[in-house]
């Protein structure tokens, strides 16, 4: 057995059942009265309509709100766009670094002569190499090319002297007496290889960056 | 590569294009994401940490995040879904981090503790679902803000972090039976300024995601 309820007791009642507040009893008689009351049957249906509008309005966050986060996705956009080109432009550099290096490195392996124990010009070591036996395509175009450190080594290779030994205490040659790959290095080949594998762990260092922004 | 598409296209593009877009990068669409889910999101927020500023910190950080890890949503929920379990993660986040709570911490499943229920847009009465054009959010928010205080007041707590009457009553000091008839008058006062105001009863054009009238801002 249900109370019956008033009109204006109705309305109270139908604001708390909008919020889930009516105890069982309170809601079946609420039901009871909206079964035989139109005019409180449209309360509710204009309540409940409400209660939506209203609820939504107030939980829609302020503009400034929504302004601040779309301008921080639009930051964050151009921040990715151009850390990507100062990464590809960063590999790109890098593999240049690498590139040179070696290139450094293998010119003056090669165009200096492995075999040559010392840098000092009046005091080279010629070696036993024959005129026209390169190793490789780098010391043919560096014979073309008329630098004074070439031509040097350009008359030390080809002039009458090939093939003879000049001893020079200074530098103790002992190494070249012996045929070919002594160990003695020009600086610059270490230069290079340097630069190169500074260019390698740079590389390194990129992908393994994009790794971890990628994950 | 990234093309700036005009707003009007990006309103009428479906949620699955919109997506699609902002993983590549762009960030209009992403924009319009935001736009589209800002209630249910904001609205989740609010019941969870009940007061207005942890709750913009939290939206703030919840988009931020979505943008940030678009590549790990599949597509296989709704967005609206995904949305809402980043927000109540980054709340959960931010309670660790207070310290705020003394009682044992939600788990993780978020499924048992009633207050992290995702809301349903089924659910009839869950205003959620709905976006609401502009005019329509200011008119009611200046309707609310002429209520008399202690009406408002009431009514604020309850529409805004639904809370219960009892949580009212102990916020406002005031008994129970109070709460429940100043929100019964509020709705009732509301009702009246609005109708004079021609905003209700609503018409459905009031509850579309209309732009024509270019109201919307950004």
């Amino acid at each position: 057995m249900t109370d019956r309820i008033t009109c204006e007791e109705a309305e109270l009642f139908i604001s708390a059942s909008l919020d889930g507040e009516l105890s069982p009893e309170e809601q079946a008689s609420l039901d009871s009265h909206i079964a035989s009351c139109p005019d409180c049957r449209r309360s509710l249906e204009e309540a409940t309509a409400l209660r939506q509008i209203v609820g939504a309005s107030l939980r829609t966050p302020d503009e400034s709100l929504t302004a601040n986060v779309t301008a921080a996705v639009r930051a964050d956009a151009r921040f990715r766009r151009q850390s990507r080109l100062v990464r590809r432009v960063s590999a790109a550099a890098a593999a240049l670094l690498v590139a040179a290096g070696l290139t450094v490195a293998g010119q003056s392996a090669v165009g200096r002569g492995l075999y040559e124990s010392a840098p000092n010009a009046s005091e080279r070591t010629a070696d036993i190499r024959e005129p026209g036996a390169k190793t490789d395509g780098i010391t043919a175009g560096d014979a073309d090319e008329a630098t004074s450190d070439d031509i040097d080594n350009e008359t030390l290779h080809y002039g009458p002297e090939t093939g003879k030994t000049i001893a020079s205490g200074s530098t103790g040659t002992v190494s070249s007496v012996l045929p070919a790959k002594t160990l003695s290095l020009p600086w610059q080949f270490f230069a290079g290889l340097a630069l190169a594998a500074a260019g390698i762990a740079w590389l390194a260092v990129l992908f393994a960056r994009r790794k971890r922004a990628a994950a | 590569m990234l093309l700036r598409r005009k707003k009007p296209e990006l309103e009428e593009m479906a949620e699955g294009e919109l997506i699609a877009a902002a993983k590549d990068g762009d960030d209009g669409a992403f924009a319009e994401l935001v736009r589209r889910n800002q209630s249910i999101v904001y609205g989740t927020l609010l019941r969870l940490a009940k007061n207005r500023p942890d709750a913009d910190d939290l939206f703030q950080e919840t988009f931020l995040a979505a943008w940030r890890h678009l590549g790990t949503f599949a597509g296989d929920a709704k967005f609206s879904t995904w949305l809402c379990r980043l927000a109540i993660n980054k709340y959960k986040d931010k309670m660790r981090a207070d310290k705020a709570r003394l009682t044992a911490l939600p788990t993780d499943d978020g499924e048992d503790d009633p207050l992290l229920r995702i809301p349903d847009d089924s659910v009839s009465g869950s205003p959620e679902g709905e976006i609401l054009r502009a005019e329509t959010v200011a008119e009611v928010r200046l309707a609310v803000d002429e209520l008399p205080d202690d009406l408002r007041e009431a009514l604020v707590l309850r529409e805004t972090y639904d809370l219960s009457y009892d949580e009212i009553a102990v916020r406002l000091s005031v008994p129970v039976g109070t709460v429940k008839s100043r929100i019964a008058r509020a709705r009732n006062s509301l009702k009246n300024i609005l109708e004079k105001r021609n905003f209700f009863p609503p018409d459905p054009s009031n509850r579309q995601n209309e732009t024509k009238g270019g109201t919307e801002n950004d």
